[in-house]
C-alpha cells in the first residue's frame, strides 16, 4: 500500500511538472504565439497543419498554436462559446455555407488581403473571409467491395438497404452540411423524403469527418461522405487505386474553406500575414497533398499528378451565401424530423 | 447522598417524574418490568436527557447545569462500553485522561487498575479478542481510575451467565466499598438485588412503585411487586 | 434539542448550514439561469406559448423524449429479466472463483465509461469477433451503433447491479425455508412460486427503477453510441445544442425538460423501491435441494460463463488493445501528463466538494428528529434530480458572462462530479455515522472528550472505511467522467478522458485504447489509494 501511495504521489507530481512545463506561453514569452483554431484533420501529422506551422514560422519570427475542438463547425462554435474572451487570433476552416452565421456573430474582422485574384469556380469577393481551398462532396467507396455503384443520387436513394452509408452531423461538421445542402438543392420540398429513405442505410452520424473518415477505412460502411478529391490521398500515399468518389449525374455540391481574423485577435498584424501564407505558392503547394482539396492559388502545371486525373463533376452546385442561412434552418429541421424517425 | 425531588423526565412520548434518595456509598438497586423506565433514571442522572422540572442533587451539588463530563457520575451500560478500535488498555486510558495522552505514570495506574479487576497483562489486546465477562472488568477497570463517588449500573452483566453475574457484583462491592462509591444499578434480577443492594425500588409506569431497604422491600411486598415477582 | 453554543455553531452550525443549503441553491440557481435564457423576454409577449410546452411542439424534441424513456424502459428490462437467472445461479452455486466474478461485477462502477465503450466498440463492433459470429448465423446486420449500441453497453453496466441486488435477495431468504421446502419435497415450480417470487416481488421494481433512472440520465454511452437524430436523449440534445446549433435557448429548454422529467422519475422510484441492506456480503449458496440435477447444473454454469464472456471480454478487450496502443504507438506524453494532472486535480477538487457537502449533512442528519429528519434527504435529492449536464448548463449560462469559459471548465467538472457523489457517499457515511452515535454517543459525552479529541479517537478510526470508499468512488467516477468536461472542456487544456474522446473523434483508435489503458489504471489507482489507504489495516 504504501508503494502504491508513493507511486502514485510521484506520478502526480510528475504530471503537475509536466503540465505546467507544457504550457508553451509561460516559456515561448519572447515570441509572440498566433492561435489559430482549425478542424481536427487539419491538425494531424498527415494534414497541412504540421507543414504551414514550420513554413510561416521560418517568415514571422513567431510561434503558430493549432487548437482543435472538433470538425469546422464544432470549432466555429466553440470560438462563439468564447465570445471576445477567445484567444483564437484566427478561425480556420469556415466553410462558404456558414458565412451568413459568421457575418452574425459578429467575431470577424474585415482585412485587406487581395482575393479575387484566387481561382475559384465561384465569384468570391469577400473582404473577411479568405479563400484557401475548394472541392466536391462526394461519396467514397472502396471498388474491390462495393460492385454496384450508383450513378445519381437517385440511385443512392433508391439503392438496395444492404448499402450501408456513414454520413456526418450538419450541425457540428461542414461536409455534413453540405450533404444537407446539396439535397436541398437537389430535391427542395422533397427533401424530407429523400432523408427518410436514406435513413435506413445510415450506419451513424458522426460527429466530424475524421470519425466517418476512419469507419468506413475500417469497414464499419460501404460509402462515407467526403469528397472528390479524398482518392488521391490513396493513390499519392498508398499507391492504392480502389478507393473512388462516386459521381453523380445530377451534379456536386461545393464547399469552399475560409479562414478569417478575429476581432479580439491581439496579434491582427500577423494574422493577416499568416492568411496570405496561406494563399501563397508555399502553403498552396503544401494543401492539395496533405487537406486533400483543390488549391486555389497554384498554376495548373504544378498540381499533384493524382489531381489531374481526378474525375469532375459535371455540374456544380452552390447556394447563395446571403440565402444559405434560412435554407440551413428548414433543411436542418427537415433532417432532425425525418432521422429520429 | 444522591437525591431525586420530583425529577421531570420527558421523552419523545412519555414522560416522568421521580423521587428517590440513595445514601452516600450504598448500594441500590432498580427492579421492574422492562420499559417501566428503569434506564431512563440512570440516563437523567449521568446527564443524557435533558431536565424538565424538579431536582437533582449529588452530595448537595445541583446537576442541572452539569454536562455529563462535569458530573460526579460514571456509568456502565449494558454494551458498547469499550471501543472496539482501540486496545484494552487504551480504552481504560481514557479513564484517566479521554484524549489519552498519559505519561509513564499514568501508564503505570491503568496496569494496576486492570490488575484489580483481574485483567493483568490484557492490556494490549483488543476487546473483541475477550469474553464478555472480561470486557466488562475491563470498563469497570475504567470506571476506576474515573474516581467518580457514584456509579451507575445500566444492566450490564445482563448477558453473562449466573455464576459469572455473582463474581461480577461481587467484584463492583469491593470495589465501592474500597473507593467509597454509592451505586444504582438497574437489573432484571430480583436475586442480584437481594444479593447486592442495600436498597431496593420497583420502578414502574413512570413512577417509583415501592421502595426500601433489601430485606424489608422483599419482605413486606405491595401490589405491585408481587405482580411483578409473579 | 439544537441549542448551540457558539462553539458549537461554528463546529457544527455552519458546515451544516453550508452543505444544506449549497446544493439547493446551486440547483435553484441553475434553474432559475436555465429559466431566464429559455424565456428570453417575459414581457407581455405571451406569443412564445406556455412554457415549457412550446418546446414539445418540436417533433425532434418529442422524439428525443419519447427515446429518452423507451431506451431506459428496455435497458431496464432486459438487465433485469438477464439479471434473473444470473443471480438465481450464482446463489444457487458455490465454487472456485466465485468472489472472484463478484468483485469483477463491481468492476463497470469504477471503469471509466468510455473505457468500457472501447472495450465494447472493440468485441462487438463490425470488425470485432461477435459482429462476424452474429451476421455469420444469419442475424441481420447487427451495428453497435444507434439503439442496438446504447442497449447493449446500458446492460453491460447495469446486469451486474441488478444481479448485485437480486443476489442479495436470494441470500436474504432464511436458510430455514429452503431446508422446510426440502422438507416438504418442492420442485423448483413450488419453491419459484412460494419462495423466490415473494423476495423478488420486493425487489424487482426497486432494480428496475435504479437502472431505469441511472439509463435515463446516461451521457457518456449515447455521445458515443448513439447514431444521430435516430438515437438522441435529451441529455445529449441538450449538448448537441450547445456544441452544434450554438442553440443556448433550446439548450435551457431542454435542461428544464430533462431537470422536470428526472425529478418525476425520481420521485416514482421512491415510491415503489424499498431500502435494501446494502451488506456487502454476497459469499456462500442458499441451501437448496431442487437445483442439484446435471441439467440444472450445466443451465447454471452456461449462465454464468456466457455473463462472465459478456462481462469480462470487453475488459479483456479493452486492455489487449490498450496495451498495443501503449507499446505501439508514439504517445504524446506532453499531452498525455498534463491531461492526467488535471484529471487529478478534477477528482481531488471533487473529493473536497463530496467531503464539504456529505459530512455535514450525515452529522446534521443524525442530531434532528422526526420530520424534520426527512428535510435533510432534500439537498442529495436535489442534486439526483438535476443531471450534471442540465445542471452545468444552467452554471454555465449563469457565470459565463463574468468569467471566460476555459477557466470555468475544470472547476465546475469537480463541482457537479462532487455533488454527483454526495447521494452515494450520504449511504455509505450516513449509517456509520449514525451507529456511533448510537454506540458510543454518551460514552463520548460521559469522558468528555473534547470535539476534537473525539474526532481523533473514536470518529476517524470507525469512519475511515466508509470515508475512504466515498473518495474511492468519487475519485474514480471523476477521473472517467465525459459529462461536463465533454460540454465546456477546453481542446487545449482536455481532462485525460477528454483527450481521449477527442482521439476517437479524429479517428485515431489506436492511441485512443492506449489512452483509455492509462485512465482505467488511474481510476483504479486512486480508487485503491482512498479505499484500501484510507480505511487502513482492519481494525474493528
Amino acid at each position: 500500500m504504501k508503494a502504491l501511495t508513493l507511486a502514485l504521489l510521484a506520478t502526480t507530481g510528475m504530471a503537475i511538472v509536466a503540465s505546467l512545463a507544457s504550457t508553451p506561453s509561460a516559456f515561448a514569452a519572447d515570441k509572440p504565439t498566433l492561435t489559430v483554431y482549425a478542424y481536427d484533420s487539419f491538425n494531424t501529422e498527415w494534414g497541412p497543419g504540421p507543414a504551414i506551422k514550420e513554413g510561416f514560422e521560418k517568415t514571422c519570427d513567431c510561434v503558430v498554436e493549432y487548437v482543435a475542438p472538433g470538425d469546422a463547425t464544432e470549432t466555429f462554435n466553440r470560438l462563439r462559446l468564447e465570445g471576445s474572451s477567445s484567444k483564437a487570433d484566427v478561425l480556420l476552416g469556415l466553410d462558404s455555407n456558414l458565412v451568413a452565421d459568421a457575418d452574425k456573430s459578429g467575431l470577424f474582422e474585415p482585412n485587406s488581403i487581395a482575393v479575387d485574384g484566387l481561382k475559384l469556380p465561384v465569384v468570391w469577393n469577400s473582404s473577411t473571409y479568405v479563400p484557401f481551398d475548394w472541392g466536391y462532396f462526394a461519396f467514397v467507396y472502396d471498388s474491390d467491395k462495393v460492385k454496384t455503384v450508383p450513378t445519381s443520387f437517385e440511385e443512392l436513394v433508391n439503392a438496395p438497404d444492404d448499402l450501408k452509408i456513414v454520413i456526418e452531423d450538419p450541425r457540428s461538421s461542414t461536409p455534413g452540411l453540405g450533404l444537407l445542402l446539396w439535397v436541398k438543392n437537389l430535391y427542395g420540398e422533397r427533401a424530407d423524403e429523400i432523408w427518410q429513405k436514406l435513413s435506413p442505410r445510415i450506419v451513424t452520424v458522426t460527429k466530424g469527418w475524421s470519425e466517418a473518415y476512419g469507419m468506413f477505412l475500417e469497414g464499419q460502411a460501404d460509402m462515407v461522405l467526403s469528397y472528390t478529391t479524398s482518392p488521391a490521398y490513396h493513390i499519392e500515399a498508398e499507391n492504392k487505386t480502389n478507393y473512388k468518389a462516386a459521381l453523380f449525374s445530377e451534379g456536386h455540391y461545393m464547399q469552399v474553406e475560409l479562414a478569417a481574423v478575429t476581432k479580439s485577435s491581439q496579434n491582427k498584424a500577423l494574422a493577416n500575414q499568416f492568411l496570405s501564407y496561406l494563399i501563397g505558392p508555399e502553403a498552396q503547394k503544401i494543401i492539395p497533398t496533405t487537406n486533400w482539396m483543390y488549391p486555389v492559388a497554384l498554376p495548373d502545371a504544378d498540381w499533384p499528378a493524382s489531381f489531374k486525373d481526378l474525375a469532375r463533376p459535371g455540374k456544380a452546385l452552390l447556394f447563395d451565401t446571403g440565402k444559405v442561412s434560412n435554407i440551413r434552418k428548414v433543411a436542418l429541421d427537415e433532417w432532425l424530423g425525418a432521422l429520429s424517425k | 447522598m444522591i437525591r431525586l425531588d420530583h425529577l421531570f423526565i420527558a421523552l419523545d412520548d412519555w414522560q416522568m417524574t421521580i423521587s428517590l434518595e440513595v445514601a452516600a456509598g450504598s448500594f441500590c438497586a432498580l427492579i421492574g418490568p422492562s420499559g417501566a423506565g428503569k434506564s431512563t433514571i440512570l440516563n437523567a442522572i449521568a446527564g443524557f436527557l435533558p431536565h424538565g422540572g424538579g431536582q437533582l442533587f449529588i452530595d448537595g451539588r445541583d446537576m442541572a447545569p452539569l454536562a455529563p463530563a462535569d458530573r460526579p457520575v460514571s456509568m456502565l451500560f449494558q454494551e458498547h462500553n469499550l471501543f472496539n478500535h482501540m486496545t484494552v488498555e487504551q480504552n481504560v486510558g481514557l479513564g484517566v485522561d479521554p484524549s489519552l495522552k498519559l505519561g509513564k505514570t499514568e501508564w503505570l495506574r491503568v496496569e494496576e487498575a486492570l490488575a484489580q479487576v483481574g485483567l493483568d497483562g490484557m492490556g494490549k489486546r483488543l476487546p473483541r479478542a475477550l469474553s464478555g465477562g472480561q470486557r466488562q472488568r475491563a470498563s469497570l477497570a475504567r470506571a476506576i481510575l474515573r474516581k467518580r463517588p457514584v456509579l451507575l449500573l445500566d444492566e450490564p452483566f445482563a448477558a453473562l451467565g449466573p455464576a459469572l453475574r455473582k463474581g461480577m457484583l461481587q467484584l463492583v462491592r469491593d470495589l465501592a466499598a474500597q473507593n467509597g462509591q454509592t451505586i444504582i444499578m438497574v437489573t432484571h434480577h430480583p436475586d442480584d438485588a437481594r444479593l447486592a443492594a442495600d436498597q431496593v425500588a420497583l420502578v414502574q409506569d413512570g413512577t417509583i412503585a415501592q421502595v426500601g431497604k433489601a430485606d424489608a422491600f422483599f419482605a413486606n411486598p405491595s401490589d405491585a411487586l408481587k405482580a411483578y415477582l409473579g | 434539542m439544537l441549542k448551540l453554543a457558539r462553539r458549537q455553531l461554528f463546529a457544527f452550525g455552519i458546515p451544516a448550514a453550508f452543505a444544506f443549503l449549497a446544493p439547493l441553491i446551486l440547483v435553484l440557481a441553475s434553474l432559475a439561469a436555465l429559466w431566464s435564457m429559455a424565456v428570453p423576454d417575459t414581457g407581455g409577449d405571451a406569443a412564445g406559448g406556455g412554457f415549457p410546452f412550446a418546446v414539445l411542439d418540436d417533433i425532434y424534441v418529442r422524439r428525443a423524449i419519447s427515446f429518452t424513456l423507451m431506451q431506459a424502459a428496455l435497458s431496464a428490462i432486459l438487465s433485469t429479466l438477464l439479471a434473473l437467472p444470473l443471480a438465481r445461479a450464482l446463489a444457487s452455486r458455490d465454487f472456485f472463483g466465485k468472489t472472484a466474478i463478484l468483485s469483477l461485477f463491481g468492476a463497470p462502477f469504477i471503469l471509466p465509461v468510455i473505457v468500457a465503450i472501447l472495450g465494447l466498440l472493440a468485441v462487438w463492433g463490425k470488425t470485432g469477433p461477435v459482429h462476424g459470429l452474429v451476421t455469420g448465423l444469419g442475424y441481420g446486420d447487427f451495428s453497435i451503433y444507434g439503439l442496438s449500441g446504447i442497449l447493449l453497453a446500458h446492460v453491460f453496466f447495469n446486469l451486474p447491479l441488478a444481479c448485485r441486488i437480486l443476489l442479495q435477495g436470494w441470500l436474504a431468504i432464511p436458510p430455514e425455508q429452503w431446508r422446510l421446502a426440502t422438507q416438504l419435497g418442492m420442485g423448483s415450480g413450488a419453491i419459484a412460486r412460494h419462495i423466490e417470487w415473494p423476495m423478488l416481488k420486493e425487489r424487482l421494481p426497486g432494480v428496475f427503477a435504479i437502472v431505469f433512472l441511472l439509463c435515463a440520465t446516461s451521457f457518456t454511452v449515447v455521445l458515443a453510441l448513439g447514431g444521430g437524430p435516430k438515437a438522441t436523449t435529451i441529455e445529449l440534445a441538450i449538448y448537441q445544442a450547445i456544441r452544434y446549433d450554438f442553440d443556448l435557448q433550446r439548450a435551457a429548454l431542454l435542461a428544464f425538460l430533462q431537470i422536470l422529467l428526472c425529478a418525476g422519475l425520481a420521485l416514482v422510484s421512491r415510491l415503489i423501491a424499498r431500502d435494501h441492506d446494502t451488506g456487502d456480503s454476497l459469499g456462500g449458496a442458499v441451501p437448496r435441494g431442487d437445483r442439484s440435477s446435471r441439467l440444472a447444473r450445466s443451465f447454471d454454469g452456461a449462465v454464468i460463463t456466457l455473463a462472465l464472456i459478456f462481462l469480462a471480454l470487453p475488459l479483456l478487450a479493452a486492455f489487449i488493445r490498450g496495451m498495443q496502443g501503449l507499446l505501439a504507438y508514439d504517445l504524446e506524453i506532453s499531452a498525455l501528463l498534463p491531461a492526467t494532472a488535471r484529471s487529478i486535480a478534477v477528482a481531488l477538487g471533487s473529493c473536497a466538494v463530496m467531503g464539504l457537502i456529505s459530512l455535514p449533512l450525515a452529522q446534521l442528519s443524525i442530531h434532528l428528529k422526526g420530520k424534520t429528519k426527512r428535510l435533510v434527504e432534500l439537498p442529495g435529492f436535489a442534486i439526483m434530480v438535476a443531471p450534471p449536464i442540465a445542471l452545468g448548463a444552467g452554471l454555465f449560462i449563469l457565470l459565463n458572462q463574468h468569467i471566460p469559459i476555459d477557466r470555468l471548465a475544470l472547476p465546475l467538472t469537480a463541482l457537479l462530479n462532487g455533488l454527483q457523489a454526495v447521494p452515494f457517499a450520504l449511504i455509505l457515511i450516513g449509517p456509520a455515522m449514525g451507529q456511533i452515535k448510537r454506540d458510543h454517543g454518551r460514552q463520548i459525552q460521559q469522558l468528555g472528550m473534547s470535539r476534537s479529541t473525539a474526532i481523533r479517537l473514536v470518529h476517524w478510526p470507525l469512519m475511515r472505511k466508509p470515508i475512504g470508499l466515498s473518495l474511492g468512488i468519487t475519485a474514480a467516477l471523476s477521473i472517467g467522467d465525459l459529462g461536463v468536461i465533454a460540454l465546456f472542456g477546453s481542446p487545449t487544456a482536455p481532462t485525460l478522458p477528454l483527450y481521449l474522446y477527442q482521439q476517437m473523434g479524429a479517428y485515431r483508435m489506436d492511441q485512443a485504447y492506449g489512452s483509455g489503458l492509462l485512465l482505467t489504471a488511474v481510476a483504479f489507482a486512486f480508487f485503491l489509494l482512498f479505499d484500501k489507504g484510507l480505511a487502513g489495516r482492519d481494525q474493528t
